[in-house]
């Protein structure tokens, strides 16, 4: 063999053994953290910073043969530091395994931590390359290490698919869809202000926790089937709601809606920003009719009040985003929506299918009123631009100058709601008059 | 001999190269999120621009040989060291800031040094085994990374928001279309065309080969750049050193499909390696015509240590890419003028002219 190929020979054999191992990385050498949480330290500029990271061998099923639930797939410690490098750093000296950042799903900050500003924090996830755009950011009411000590899947053992499964829902609106990578463009942009997901934790009583306390270690059978550990007092601190849209549902938050289930944690509603800081909170239907404006309404049931006075649940499907429409003569921004509806429920003596054009009509006017007081209630005080007005004015202008200049005037026009509602299907019986 | 078709994919790879690079960046730092239509102009000048060199070049033969047809062998030497300073830079910064953001995004715990000492070795090694080689490889992987990027493209269709572009004028028309008019250096790869021309079967088909070249090229900087202002707001997009790289990192598909950019380290550390391996060829290509050696293979081991070594010199990544910038703005006119000028000086003089090999 000449010298020439016998080298490149070489070569390739020392490629193919160097591409066989990880460089450096071994996978059964690293803890992959799955979730962050950010609570306010005693010391300023720095924070308790909960790790909460996989036990893989908990997850795959070594233990039992359903694999393992609860608190036992998912480990926490918490440490003091200014940012998430100098914890990580700090907590590679307690756990034995090297902390990796490229599996994190979930970054949960306590509200003081929030209404104080995340620009910081965000920063580092936007610089660094281990962590993914994809993050899914939240706010918890209360303490972030609680939220996440409580966190305790039951129906899915991989806790990165738990809180892709509950941040990432496509069938519900109660909470608002927004990553980092969404929250820092926003941010650094100024082009909408930003919102996050509400976490918190139900609140037993006192005797009902010394009963959880003591099962901790038992294997659950299944969400929502211990008796014992049931009452949740934050359950009736929750509003009625007595208007004609999500008519008698209550405007939860996160911790107010389960009166029994294992798992203590829960997500409703959402916190909205001004540029970095939290500037306030909603509950789950105020979350719903943002998810409406913003476009990221899906699918998800809603419940309206019919002529009866009572109550008719259609499934709705948002069949098209909503329109923006800037009239920067009458200083006035028309937003219209699109959705089409299934009947799913009625009142028996309720003859949806003889009125149909009625009961759309009494739809339209619902959510278009639900839509405008939100946003005159809640929206226009804060100051907030969660819609994203802003980035839709760019359109009128033709350069970045003229933009900077004139960008906030669009915050003082009128807002109108058209909604284009229609009801579709009537599910499997149609209702004749004279029946 | 290579082919048309291999002739113009060497071109394409070795200007789409800096799109996957920090380019697409220095467009949007011009022009804002109007960097797309900065990149349509761009492309009409550095079109016009070679379709004028195509008019003007009446010889089968390179930059260096019409210098020395034009004014002996003192301007071929003069030609012939400018054409390999200007390679060298070229080859220089990639050769530093490819190193340098593998280490950032995959290979965090290798050294720097040693990453560029592999890519010193491979582009020495491809540029070994010649131009039909490297052109025949290349031809062949070019749709390879078409299909990557294809794809990639289709899967930044929901993460594209048309708000993104607007104000259409961006920064401003002067920006785009005075300040912008310097995004033309993206171009300047095509100094190759004429540095490979002997290599090619005639000079009607090397005219063929630069058009095409550009066309092809400038449709992909368009993609790239419309894809990266759809994809980022601005002023978030004047941050990211990779852009393409970025891009492939928002990618993400339910759970089942994320992480697309493992695809594409692969089709960039590909098409790089294959960049660098044609400029260490081209280089010793140029050393050979204009002091006319014998042999060109015992240059490679030596161009290929100085490129490594001036590749060396910025301190930083960040002076790595601010010397590309400056470095870009001096060569682009050198680079397209050159041809121009030498190609119309030598017009009706005698030498090699449009006859096949």
């Amino acid at each position: 063999m000449k010298p020439i190929k016998a080298a490149f020979f070489a070569a390739g054999l020392i490629a193919a053994a160097l591409s066989s191992g990880c460089m450096g990385k071994e996978p059964n050498d690293l803890a992959y953290v799955v979730a962050l949480g950010f609570d306010k330290s005693d010391k300023p500029d720095n924070y308790n910073m909960t790790i909460q990271f996989a036990r893989p061998t908990n997850i795959s099923g070594s233990g039992s043969e359903s694999g393992g639930s609860g608190q036992g797939i998912v480990e926490n410690i918490t440490v003091e530091a200014p940012n998430i490098y100098a914890g990580i750093n700090l907590a590679d000296h307690i756990v034995s395994k090297k902390l990796s950042l490229s599996h994190s799903k979930l970054i949960v900050f306590s509200e003081e931590v929030a209404k104080d500003g995340v620009g910081g924090i965000m920063e580092t996830l936007a610089r660094n390359e281990e962590t993914r755009p994809d993050i899914y950011l939240a706010v918890a009411l209360g303490s972030a290490q609680e939220y996440l000590f409580k966190v305790k899947p039951v129906v899915e053992v991989n806790p990165a698919r738990y809180y892709q499964l509950i941040y990432e829902q496509h069938y519900t609106s109660g909470i608002p869809k927004n990553t980092a990578g969404d929250f820092f463009y926003n941010q650094k942009s100024g082009a909408r202000d930003n919102v996050l997901p509400l976490a918190g934790t139900v609140e037993l009583n006192e005797e009902e926790s010394g009963s959880n306390g003591e099962e901790e270690g038992k294997e659950s059978s299944g969400e929502g089937n211990n008796p014992e550990k049931t009452h949740n007092q934050l359950q009736q601190s929750s509003s009625q709601n007595n208007e004609k849209f999500e008519y008698r549902l209550r405007d939860y938050i996160a911790g107010q809606v389960a009166v029994n289930q294992n798992n203590e944690s829960e997500t409703m509603g959402m916190a909205y920003f001004l540029g970095d800081k939290e500037a306030g909170i909603t509950g789950s239907l105020e979350t719903e009719l943002y998810n409406m404006l913003i476009g990221y309404f899906e699918e998800s049931y809603l419940t309206l009040m019919c002529d009866k006075k009572d109550a008719v649940t259609v499934l709705v499907l948002a069949n098209k985003n909503p329109e923006y429409d800037i009239d920067r003569k009458n200083k006035r921004v028309t937003i219209t929506m699109y959705f089409e509806s299934d009947l799913y429920s009625l009142p028996t003596d309720y003859l949806a299918e003889s009125g149909i054009e009625g009961f759309e009509r009494a739809a339209r006017e619902e959510i278009t009123a639900a839509s405008e007081k939100f946003i005159n209630d809640v929206i226009r005080p804060s100051g907030s631009d969660i819609l994203g007005l802003r980035s839709k004015f760019k359109r009128c202008f033709i350069n970045n100058a003229e933009y900077e200049k004139h960008k906030d005037e669009i915050m003082r026009y009128d807002i109108n709601v058209k909604v284009k509602f229609r009801v579709r299907r009537t599910g499997l019986t149609i209702k004749e008059a004279g029946e | 001999m290579i082919s048309k078709k291999e002739f113009t994919s060497i071109l394409i790879t070795v200007i789409v190269v800096k799109m996957l690079l920090s380019y697409p960046r220095e467009l949007v730092l011009i022009s804002g999120q109007a960097a797309w239509i900065q990149i349509i102009y761009a492309s009409l000048i550095a079109a016009a621009l070679t379709l004028a060199a195509s008019k003007v070049y009446s010889h089968k033969c390179s930059v260096i040989e019409l210098a020395r047809m034009l004014g002996g062998k003192g301007l071929e030497t003069a030609v012939g060291i400018l054409v390999f300073l200007i390679l060298l830079a070229n080859f220089s910064t990639v050769a530093r800031v490819f190193p340098e953001t593998v280490k950032i995004v995959l290979l965090q715990d290798f050294s720097a040094d040693v990453i560029m000492m592999i890519f010193a070795v491979t582009a020495a090694v491809g540029a070994y085994m010649g131009i039909r080689s490297i052109s025949k490889v290349n031809y062949m992987f070019l749709p390879i990374a078409g299909i990557v990027f294809t794809v990639f493209l289709l899967l930044l269709i929901p993460y594209y928001k048309i708000d993104n572009i607007f104000p259409i004028l961006g920064e401003g028309a002067d920006k785009i279309f005075i300040s912008g008019f310097n995004s033309v250096s993206l171009f300047s790869d095509i100094i190759l065309l004429n540095i490979f021309i002997p290599h090619g079967k005639n000079l009607s088909e090397a005219k063929t080969v630069g058009i095409r070249a550009i066309i092809i090229s400038a449709f992909t900087a368009f993609l790239i750049t419309a894809a990266y202002c759809l994809a980022y707001v601005y002023p978030v997009s004047r941050d990211y050193i990779l852009p393409v790289y970025q891009m492939s990192r928002m990618i993400h598909i339910s759970s089942f499909f994320s992480r697309f950019e493992s695809f594409f380290q692969f089709v960039w550390s590909i098409l790089i390696f294959l960049y660098a391996s044609i400029y260490i060829y081209a280089m010793c290509d140029v050393l050979q015509r204009t002091f006319n050696l014998k042999y060109m293979k015992p240059l490679i081991l030596p161009v290929t240590i100085l490129g490594i070594t001036t590749a060396g010199i910025p301190s930083a990544v960040t002076d790595a890419i601010g010397l590309e910038k400056y470095i870009n703005l001096i060569e682009y006119p050198i680079v397209f003028l050159l041809p121009i000028v030498l190609g119309l000086l030598t017009r009706n003089k005698g030498g090699i002219k449009n006859e096949t090999d």
